[in-house]
């Protein structure tokens, strides 16, 4: 029997192109001309050297964030936590540029890094060995932190680091020439991409080919299952929360090593909550996120072009995450209910053979 | 009991009041979900809709009672939002519930920005005569607004409804089993959007609170972590409504600390104090996690799964 | 409609369930008329239980029950029950059948769908075999023997697994649990010992609830025994393989590939892996194969697990458990719920497998299915081991009664009381003075049946110092026979403080009302018992009504 209609595979794009549908819906009954906005968004996202190289940028936390979310997910949890972790890392690699200044850059920017990780873990590892041990909701948990952590640094770039140079804005002092990261020449594009593209081959590999990716798999699915299987579901459950601990926090160190050059509090606009976006378009799939990243980090630019241009809000970025998240569920509940009649079908087929 | 000190626990307690009332409603509304087996993470985005609701209501006619109606259809619509993805569409709950966060957020930063810094009509303390005469509690519970007074039947009305009247058995039946609770005859799609989107409107109502009482206008992002707390608040007072309202004025003590703390010129950075309710739903949700270490606590048995 | 699930809300109280199941629909819950018709409905099913407990608190016997009375709240003519007893005891089940029997004999409508033949010729009056899809013969019951009516069920063509029974037991144990315990530790007196032997196929028997499930876990290692230790006589890395009683929940992915399904366990197996990388296509292929070797339907190894109907996804958890290199398999309920020709594949397969060395420790619900492929049976009563027998030295009935907490040889002993060569009698007194309960219980029982035992002081003395209150009840019917005048007050003072299932009896013994009829039927009943227990009980019952009723004037007729 043939079936017309979703595949799975196509359940992100046409998602996309629902949640534009309905922005630009939106957008119409506010009076404003969808046309002018989405133009506006493809000259601002991949319109020119500048405009795709800024997208570029964009997609390196968000891919970093994507990452954070799917692998706790391999194992059955679901982390909102990448914010925080964004946040914890760079506060991590914050720390060593201020402490470590004198040092040259080949040992400062990977302990910088190494920081950044450091941080990233310890900060995922709260939520995960309280979901472990206690059985407290990881999703509430890592929420929570996101709070926290933007507070933490609020509390910093306003107190004990806050540049003495820079009277009282809130920030830290600038950090050394050493420290910055290496650029794509006449862009922002720094070795952050490098980094997060290997990360996401890596994990890709780790995913697909290896025992430990395999028994993942399982955990995530059943974890039921891979308890009777012998498998050490809670320590692999502490694993990938760390993991993805230390994947946001290299978001982190990115933003502050390259972006910035400095510790802020408004480092991030919501990349942790974009890259639980990416993850879930991707369906957890590293290869998938790095190819949705880039769409989304598109979208992110290009709407900072119609901010500048035509006087559209910030907050329409969330509208848009928002609207394309529920067109992603959406779409998927009409991929999942072909599929299960497909199999349903395919069931009853099966059994019709005589033993 | 000095006469120093008196003054100062009553408005401590007072402000518990005020602070944990916004947290109060969403946090009722979020029983009720639960209890029904729906998880509804995305009730930040719920109670910021609420707010804004109220606040254009309010800044146009000036008519309060028309601002709590407002606020409470935004919640029922975003509730129904929810109630639509998570149950009719069975889609994941967390990430319906993450989505609702988001898009609340969003909308109302976007819609609210002509509103921010409007003066608005406020919701008036109002003293009920002869009960706000009564030393100590009479100022902390009785010379409130009407927001706060309705609270206290709610709390009560909430539980007589889950545990007293037949609705709040299907309720909880479809929470624990929906598909016993189907075979017995419970409409349990039903009762379950019903469970949400009250929970929404409830949501909404806190949200309210916020823009006409607490803050008297509109802020972006004005709710700052509350919604969360509340579904946490949930958690903690094990699903149950009276424990919930003890646990909302907890954290409004702890904000209330926080300003009362700034007024009292100590020298603690503000952003410090900002964390005390996140830090205080994690310490409180440990204890709870230690002694419910087997089994599930007392959660309704199908939380969260479609 | 009563499913073979039930679908009660475990959390929620008596009052509740019924309440939920219920038509016409006052909005206060707390009414206390409503809860009084509630009390009578239930007490006239026979189950006494306060409304407001939970019915996670109830035994499966009184759930069952409750799944009636909710069935009668919504005044259901009809009723619908789907093996309705599978999970109960054997005392259990007569208390369940005997209520939907009274439910009938009132009028109503009583739809019983079970695989269980005695329950059928016990309980019912008509009888509807269906057999593959198609209705075979419909009968009076009293028509039919055991024998007419097995073979209706199974079939011209009957599969009975014929595995070649010659074996060769290894010397060593595979397995040795030493002074291990069920319970939680407190309990001394559940301490056991236990050998498991390569090539054997062990049975465990005894009620859910009662210890099988609890040893199974402590041999696949979810769960740690309180006292004493378990060795595996084999490597650490190998595995316990294990056929959980959820299989699709527990031992499957549905929403990955059969192939991953197969090789859940081996991953890391040498043939699959180049260092931490594991070799997809060689998984794919050696899937495949394994997946058409054990008869797995459809056996393509890129489909999910979902595809797969219940027999198929038990065969391929078999085949993966049997390939995992394990000296030790725990199968929990194989066959349950799978039709015949599936259930006997996979139990022939558990036979050769534990045939190719390996031991087998089979839990299961279905006696007929221990016997049949099980070198020995280890049996728990009350998280007990009670005994560990041969299978050839068992039969379904002394299996059942050794479910019931009682050794073999007292079995044996108690069944050869007829015979009256004195041994009988000598068990019987010996057991009296027991320091073990449920042994001074079965004595009493015992004692009961037999006319020969009539030692009226020592009854006497027993029952003054007797602590356990079911003992006492036991010991007061003995005394009831034996002073039949003053057996109405006796019993009625038991009646009042224990709860205990025997107690039911008597209650209708000496209840005014269906008196006649319950005698009658008791008296036909104890003419044609199936087990030691009816035995027991519907000869005291049928003696005390005749006692009874006699001292009143006369046996009505």
């Amino acid at each position: 029997m043939n079936y017309i209609g979703l595949s799975k595979r196509s359940v992100p794009f046409v998602a996309s192109v629902a949640a534009l549908l309905l922005l630009g819906l939106g957008l119409k009954l506010l009076g404003r001309s969808p046309w002018s906005v989405y133009s506006g968004l493809f000259a601002g996202s991949l319109g020119s050297r500048f405009a795709i190289a800024e997208t570029l940028v964009a997609t390196i936390p968000i891919i970093f964030c994507a990452l954070a979310t799917a692998v706790p997910r391999w194992a059955g949890l679901i982390s909102v936590g990448a914010e925080g972790a964004l946040y914890a890392g760079a506060v991590g690699a914050t720390y060593a540029a201020l402490q470590f200044s004198h040092w040259p850059s080949v040992a400062l920017v990977p302990s910088m890094l190494l920081l950044a990780a450091c941080a990233g873990a310890v900060w995922a590892a709260v939520p995960a060995l309280l979901r472990v041990f206690l059985g407290i909701n990881e999703t509430i948990v890592t929420l929570l932190g996101n709070y926290v952590a933007v507070l933490l640094v609020e509390y910093l770039v306003h107190g004990v680091w806050q540049d003495p140079a820079s009277y009282s804005w809130p920030q830290s002092a600038a950090f050394v020439a050493s420290a910055e990261l290496p650029r794509w020449p006449g862009t922002r594009v720094h070795l952050g991409l490098a980094v997060a593209i290997l990360a996401a081959l890596l994990l890709w590999v780790l995913r697909s080919r290896t025992v430990l990716g395999l028994r993942l798999e399982i955990t995530g699915s059943n974890p039921t299952a891979a308890n009777y299987a012998g498998y050490p579901v809670r320590k692999y459950q502490l694993l990938v929360m760390v993991v993805g601990g230390i994947l946001a926090a290299m978001a982190g160190w990115g933003q502050v090593a390259a972006i910035e050059g400095r510790l802020r509090s408004a480092l991030s606009p919501g990349y942790g909550y974009s890259g639980f976006l990416v993850a879930w378009m991707a369906r957890h799939h590293p290869l998938g996120i790095l190819g949705f990243s880039l769409l989304l980090a598109a979208m992110l630019t290009g709407s900072d072009n119609l901010q500048l241009r035509q006087q559209l809000p910030a907050a329409m970025v969330n509208i848009f995450q928002g609207i394309l998240l529920f067109c992603l569920l959406g779409a998927e509940y009409i991929a999942d209910r072909q599929t299960t009649k497909m199999q349903v079908a395919h069931r009853g087929h099966e059994e019709e053979v005589p033993q | 009991m000095t006469d120093t000190w008196t003054p100062l626990l009553v408005a401590a307690f007072a402000g518990a009041v005020r602070g944990g009332t916004p947290i109060l409603y969403a946090a009722l509304g979020e029983t009720l979900a639960q209890r029904a087996g729906v998880l509804n993470l995305g009730l930040e985005g719920v109670m910021l809709v609420g707010a804004l609701a109220s606040v254009v209501v309010s800044y146009y006619t000036g008519q309060l009672f028309l601002a709590l109606i407002a606020a409470l259809l935004a919640g029922a619509v975003f509730g129904s939002l929810h109630a639509l993805f998570a149950l009719r569409l069975r889609a994941n709950q967390v990430v319906s519930g993450l989505a609702l966060l988001v898009l609340g957020n969003g909308i109302t930063a976007y819609l609210g920005i002509p509103y921010v810094g409007k003066k608005i009509t406020s919701l008036p303390p109002v003293k009920l005569a002869g009960l706000s005469e009564i030393p100590f509690l009479g100022p902390v519970l009785f010379q409130q607004d009407f927001l706060v007074y309705a609270s206290y039947p709610l709390v009560l009305l909430i539980a007589w409804l889950l545990y007293r009247t037949r609705f709040g058995l299907e309720i909880r039946a479809a929470g624990e089993d929906p598909e016993t609770a189907d075979a017995s005859g419970a409409h349990v799609l039903f009762v379950r959007s019903v469970a949400v989107i009250v929970g929404g409107a409830c949501a909404g109502i806190g949200g309210a609170y916020l823009s006409l009482v607490y803050a008297q206008g509109w802020i972006e992002n004005m709710t700052a972590g509350r919604g969360l707390i509340s579904v946490g608040l949930v958690i903690f007072a094990r699903w149950d409504p009276v424990r919930a309202m003890w646990g909302a004025y907890l954290f409004g003590l702890a904000w209330a600390l926080k300003l009362l703390l700034q007024t009292t010129g100590l020298q603690v950075s503000p952003y410090l104090l900002g964390m005390a309710p996140y830090l205080l739903l994690l310490v409180v949700l440990i204890p709870v996690g230690v002694r419910y270490r087997q089994g599930n606590g007392g959660a309704p048995t199908a939380l969260g799964k479609a | 409609m009563v499913y073979q699930k039930l679908s009660l809300i475990l959390t929620l109280t008596v009052f509740e369930n019924l309440l939920l199941g219920s038509i016409g629909t006052p909005f206060l819950i707390r009414d206390h008329k409503r809860r009084k018709d509630a009390s009578l409905l239930l007490e006239a099913q026979g189950l006494q239980v306060d409304l407001d407990t939970l019915v996670s608190e109830l035994t499966l016997a009184q759930r069952q029950l409750l799944e009636i009375g909710k069935l009668l709240w919504r005044n259901a003519r009809i009723l619908i029950l789907d093996e309705p007893t599978s999970q109960l005891a054997p005392h259990e089940i007569d208390e369940v059948l005997r209520t939907t029997r009274k439910l009938a004999n009132a009028g109503r409508t009583v739809l019983l769908i079970t695989h269980k033949i005695d329950e059928v010729l016990r309980f019912a009056d008509s009888v509807t075999v269906l057999r593959g899809g198609e209705a075979i013969a419909t009968a009076h019951a009293r028509d039919l023997t055991r024998a007419e009516l097995g073979r209706l069920i199974v079939g011209p063509l009957q599969a009975v697994p014929s595995v070649d029974t010659a074996r060769a037991l290894a010397s060593v144990p595979v397995a040795s649990l030493r002074s291990v315990s069920l319970t939680n530790g407190s309990d001394r007196t559940g301490v056991f010992d236990l050998d498991v032997y390569g090539g054997e196929v062990l049975g465990i028997a005894g009620v859910s609830g009662n210890g099988p499930e609890d040893l199974a876990q402590l041999l696949v290692g979810s769960r740690k025994s309180a006292t004493g230790e378990i060795q595996f006589h084999f490597g650490v890395d190998v595995p316990v393989a294990h056929i959980p009683a959820d299989s699709r929940r527990m031992g499957a992915v549905d929403t990955l590939p059969l192939s991953r399904n197969v090789f859940l366990r081996e991953f890391d197996s040498p043939r699959l892996c180049i260092g931490p990388f594991v070799r997809l296509d060689v998984m794919r292929n050696e899937a495949a194969s394994r997946l058409k070797a054990y008869g797995v339907r459809p056996s393509n190894p890129d489909l999910l697990a979902a595809a797969l109907s219940g027999g198929n996804l038990q065969k391929l958890i078999i085949a993966r458990e049997m390939s995992c290199g394990a000296s030790l398999l725990v199968a929990e309920n194989p066959t349950a719920g799978l039709d015949p020709a599936s259930a006997g594949d996979i139990l022939q397969r558990l036979k050769l497998f534990a045939r190719e060395g390996p031991a087998v420790v089979l839990v299961s619900a279905d006696l007929s299915e221990l016997l049949a492929i099980s070198d020995r049976v280890a049996v728990f009563s009350g998280k007990r081991l009670i005994g560990v027998e041969r299978s050839e030295n068992l039969t379904a009935d002394s299996l059942g009664m050794m479910m019931g907490g009682i050794r073999l040889d007292i079995v044996q002993q108690l069944t050869n009381i007829g015979t009256n060569d004195g041994q009988g009698l000598e068990a019987i007194r010996r057991l009296l003075t027991s320091a073990n309960w449920w042994e001074r219980r079965v004595a009493a029982q015992a004692a009961l049946l037999c006319p020969d035992f009539q030692e009226d002081a020592l009854i006497d003395s027993l029952y003054i110092t007797e602590q356990h209150e079911e003992v006492r009840v036991w010991l007061a019917l003995l005394q009831a026979r034996m002073r039949p005048a003053g057996a109405e007050i006796l019993l009625s003072e038991h009646a009042e403080r224990s709860p205990e299932v025997y107690l039911e009896v008597v209650r209708r013994l000496l209840g005014t009302t269906d008196n006649i009829k319950f005698g009658r039927e008791l008296a036909y009943r104890s003419e044609n018992p199936t087990s030691l227990w009816e035995a027991v009980l519907y000869r005291t019952g049928a003696a005390l009504w005749d006692n009874l009723s006699v001292a009143s004037g006369g046996r009505p007729s």
